[in-house]
C-alpha cells in the first residue's frame, strides 16, 4: 500500500475539513460564539504575558525555535510559529482563567 | 465555558453565589460568621486545598475563592499573589468556609450529568440567621451564558493586566468581534 493510499490521520482529516470550510456554511450562532471564545482566550493570553513563567517561556521558545514572524498575542515580539504557539498556549494556561477550548 | 474568576471551574459557583447572597441580603464581611458550601463530588475532588499555601493551591480551594469574596468583594487576577494570600483579613475569612458533599448531591444522576460544578451556599450571620441558595450553573457555563458586555469587561481587565493600552485593547476587541470582515487575519492581534 502506498502512503498516498493510506487512511488519513485525524490531524489530516481536521486540516482537510478546515481547508474546505467556508464561512457561509457555518451557522451564525456558531460564528458569534466562536468570536466570543476568541475574545476570551485572547484576553487571557495577554494577561498571561505579565507572569514570570511567560518571560521564561518567551526566552526558551526564542532560543529553541529561533526567529520568525509569528506573533505573541498582545506583545511586540515575533518568533518562529512553533515558538509562538508554545508561548501563546502557556500564557493561556498561566492564570487558569479560560476553559472554552478556543 | 467562560470563567468569571481565575480559579478552577469547580469553585466558580460557590464564589458567585456567596457574592450574590451578600448583595441580595445587604451583608458585610463582618456580618458573616460562617459559610457552608454544599457541592457535588466533582467539586469536592477538584478543590482539595482547604488551607492553601501557594497561589497554585489557592486556585483549587473553595475557601480561598469564597474567602476573597468575603474579604475583598471580588476574586480577580489581582488576588493571585502571595501577598494577598497571606493577607490577615483574607486568612480570617478562609477560616469561615467549610465545604462538603451532602447526600442529595452525592448520588443524583441529574446533578452528575447536568450541573456537576453546582454549589449550594449557606451564609450564617453572627446573629445566627441563615441565608441560602443553590446555583446549578455559574455564569459562563452552558445554560447560563455570560453576556458579551461582561466578556468585554473581562477582556479589558486582562488586557490592562498584560500592560496593553486601553486604546489598543479596545481596537483588538472590536476587530475580534468582527473578524469575519478582516481580510488579513494577521492584522487581528497586532499590538
Amino acid at each position: 500500500m502506498k502512503i498516498s493510499d493510506s487512511p488519513l490521520f485525524i490531524a489530516e482529516q481536521l486540516a482537510e475539513f478546515v481547508a474546505e470550510l467556508s464561512i457561509e456554511t457555518i451557522p451564525s450562532l456558531v460564528i458569534e460564539e466562536a468570536k466570543r471564545c476568541m475574545l476570551d482566550t485572547t484576553g487571557v493570553i495577554i494577561a498571561g504575558q505579565s507572569a514570570k513563567v511567560a518571560l521564561n517561556a518567551r526566552a526558551h521558545a526564542l532560543s529553541t525555535y529561533g526567529p520568525g514572524s509569528a506573533h505573541i498575542l498582545g506583545h511586540a515580539q515575533v518568533m518562529h510559529p512553533m515558538g509562538a504557539a508554545l508561548v501563546n498556549t502557556l500564557q493561556t494556561l498561566t492564570y487558569s482563567y479560560q476553559k472554552n477550548g478556543a | 465555558m467562560f470563567k468569571s474568576y481565575p480559579v478552577c471551574s469547580a469553585a466558580q459557583a460557590g464564589a458567585e453565589l456567596t457574592m450574590l447572597l451578600m448583595k441580595r441580603h445587604n451583608l458585610t464581611t463582618d456580618d458573616i460568621e460562617k459559610v457552608i458550601c454544599e457541592v457535588p463530588l466533582l467539586v469536592d475532588i477538584s478543590l482539595i486545598y482547604n488551607h492553601p499555601k501557594s497561589i497554585r493551591e489557592a486556585q483549587f480551594s473553595m475557601p480561598f475563592a469564597v474567602g476573597c469574596m468575603l474579604a475583598f468583594g471580588k476574586m480577580g487576577l489581582a488576588q493571585l499573589t502571595d501577598e494577598v494570600l497571606m493577607n490577615t483579613k483574607l486568612q480570617q475569612q478562609i477560616k469561615k468556609v467549610t465545604m462538603y458533599v451532602p447526600e442529595y448531591l452525592a448520588n443524583d444522576p441529574i446533578v452528575l450529568q447536568q450541573c456537576p460544578e453546582a454549589a449550594g451556599v449557606t451564609l450564617i450571620t453572627k446573629d445566627q440567621v441563615e441565608f441560602k441558595d443553590f446555583l446549578a450553573r455559574p455564569t459562563g457555563m452552558p445554560g447560563n451564558p455570560i453576556s458579551t458586555t461582561d466578556l468585554l469587561t473581562k477582556f479589558m481587565i486582562c488586557a490592562a493586566y498584560g500592560s496593553l493600552s486601553q486604546s489598543t485593547a479596545e481596537s483588538m476587541s472590536l476587530r475580534t468581534l468582527s473578524m469575519e470582515e478582516e481580510l488579513d487575519v494577521r492584522q487581528l492581534y497586532l499590538s
